[in-house]
């Protein structure tokens, strides 16, 4: 099993690559140029709408990430990565995301919840998909679909992780959710 | 919903984990990068590590611990310690930093904090706040205690509330290293609605010292060093006290 890690120049790009190294075979690309092959390609997260879109299409990972989804290749996106899927973003009013999922990135709006997002929270997945743990999350902002069953997992009214055909979206970190989050990266890599 | 995280948190100076007493009178204490994984397996939430030299020296240090401890160290990992480019945040992002901690940069230059923020988004962001009392009033501190700003911490927790600073990390100079138990007075300096993520850091000697402070709902986070350094506490049994306590802690 192949993946590619699309570099943004603003993430934390390491944790992904030691952990999906750990699982499979692994390269990073800081360009779409560098691109030859791949299983799987990973979106990661961090940095804000506007800014992780302008990489994306300088870098010309736009067109990986159509092509990707449209012929149902497996993308993992996580944070910002899932998030630029959407069409719009309220924290960047002025970007259009990609758009190959029909939904908005709102602020999130839970009074029982301190924002920024920052820390352990606990996700309820659908269908036993993962584990019902705690993982680790740090934003903001968080996706709302027009199809809410593509939606199975949930930290209490937030979309945790989001599936949709061969694209897996996670709102959190697996890769800094300890343990558990490697095991969830693993069965995600391999399902 | 919201847990209580524990997180230990590490002074670096050159290639050491140090330790002082109120900022001062530095004792090395080991290899950082051992005790970041014994506090990965013990079960932090998070992993603080400050370079405590680098405002004055060379930051090449601080890159390569931070590439090491991230290698087999798979949760958040938070470097801070004389930050003032976007570059040394691109730099520590490539070694596998999750979020950076800003204190004098800021304090110095309040539009840095938004530079970063437009990059990286706000929630990205920790303010750290070195305070220390001076005839009755706290003050923000700079360059790991030696330098006064002359601002009230109370006033630069109100412009970084109103501002949606992600997270603001509350020191004590004073009681750094004295395991005398939090400042709770500086709790106080918070309005109870503040909204922001606040962590509480300096002085924890005891569990008890963990619960007396878990008392105040602004609170989301306790760090602390001596006591996990030194061994008087490992976080298995910290956690496992805090849980019969009925705090919310993963």
């Amino acid at each position: 099993m192949k993946s590619v890690i699309l570099d943004l120049g603003i993430n934390n790009i390491k944790s992904i690559k030691n952990a999906s190294d750990k699982i499979c075979d692994t390269k990073v690309i800081s360009k779409k140029s560098q691109f030859l092959d791949s299983d799987i390609i990973i979106i990661p997260g961090n940095g804000s709408f506007q800014k992780g879109m302008e990489e994306i299409k300088k870098r010309g990972f736009d067109t990986i990430i159509n092509e990707f989804f449209l012929q149902k290749k497996k993308i993992i996106g996580i944070c910002l990565g899932l998030q630029i899927m959407m069409k719009k973003s309220e924290e960047s009013i002025n970007s259009t995301g990609l758009g190959l999922i029909d939904g908005e990135v709102s602020k999130i709006n839970n009074p029982n919840l301190k924002l920024p997002l920052l820390g352990w929270y606990d996700i309820q997945f659908k269908n036993n998909l993962f584990e019902n743990k705690s993982y680790f999350f740090n934003n903001n902002y968080s996706v709302n679909l027009k199809d809410e069953s593509l939606v199975l997992g949930k930290l209490g009214n937030i979309s945790a992780f989001v599936k949709k055909n061969n694209f897996y979206g996670f709102q959190f970190h697996p890769e800094k959710s300890g343990k558990h989050g490697i095991e969830l990266l693993k069965k995600t890599i391999y399902s | 919903m919201n847990k209580l995280r524990i997180i230990p948190k590490l002074e670096v100076k050159n290639s050491n984990l140090i330790k002082g007493l109120q900022y001062e009178g530095l004792r090395k204490v080991g290899n950082p990068i051992d005790y970041a994984s014994k506090y990965y397996d013990q079960g932090a939430d998070q992993i603080n590590i400050i370079d405590i030299v680098s405002s004055l020296y060379s930051r090449e240090n601080i890159y390569e611990i931070i590439d090491k401890i991230t290698e087999n160290i798979f949760i958040p990992i938070c470097v801070g310690g004389g930050i003032k480019t976007i570059d040394n945040i691109i730099k520590l992002l490539k070694c596998g930093a999750d979020r950076v901690i800003i204190n004098s940069e800021a304090l110095r230059n309040k539009q840095f904090l938004n530079e970063v923020a437009d990059i990286f988004g706000k929630q990205f962001i920790s303010v750290s706040i070195e305070a220390k009392k001076i005839n009755n009033d706290y003050y923000c501190m700079m360059d790991h205690g030696r330098e006064n700003s002359n601002i009230k911490v109370i006033e630069w927790i109100k412009y970084l509330t109103q501002n949606n600073i992600g997270e603001i990390i509350i020191n004590s100079v004073d009681n750094d290293g004295m395991e005398c138990g939090y400042d709770i007075s500086l709790i106080k300096l918070l309005a109870d609605s503040v909204k922001c993520q606040v962590v509480l850091s300096g002085g924890a000697g005891t569990t008890g010292h963990f619960l007396e402070a878990t008392k105040f709902n602004c609170i989301s986070g306790l760090s602390a060093s001596s006591i996990f350094h030194f061994d008087k506490i490992n976080i298995i049994d910290l956690k496992k006290n805090l849980k019969q306590n009925n705090i919310e802690i993963v």
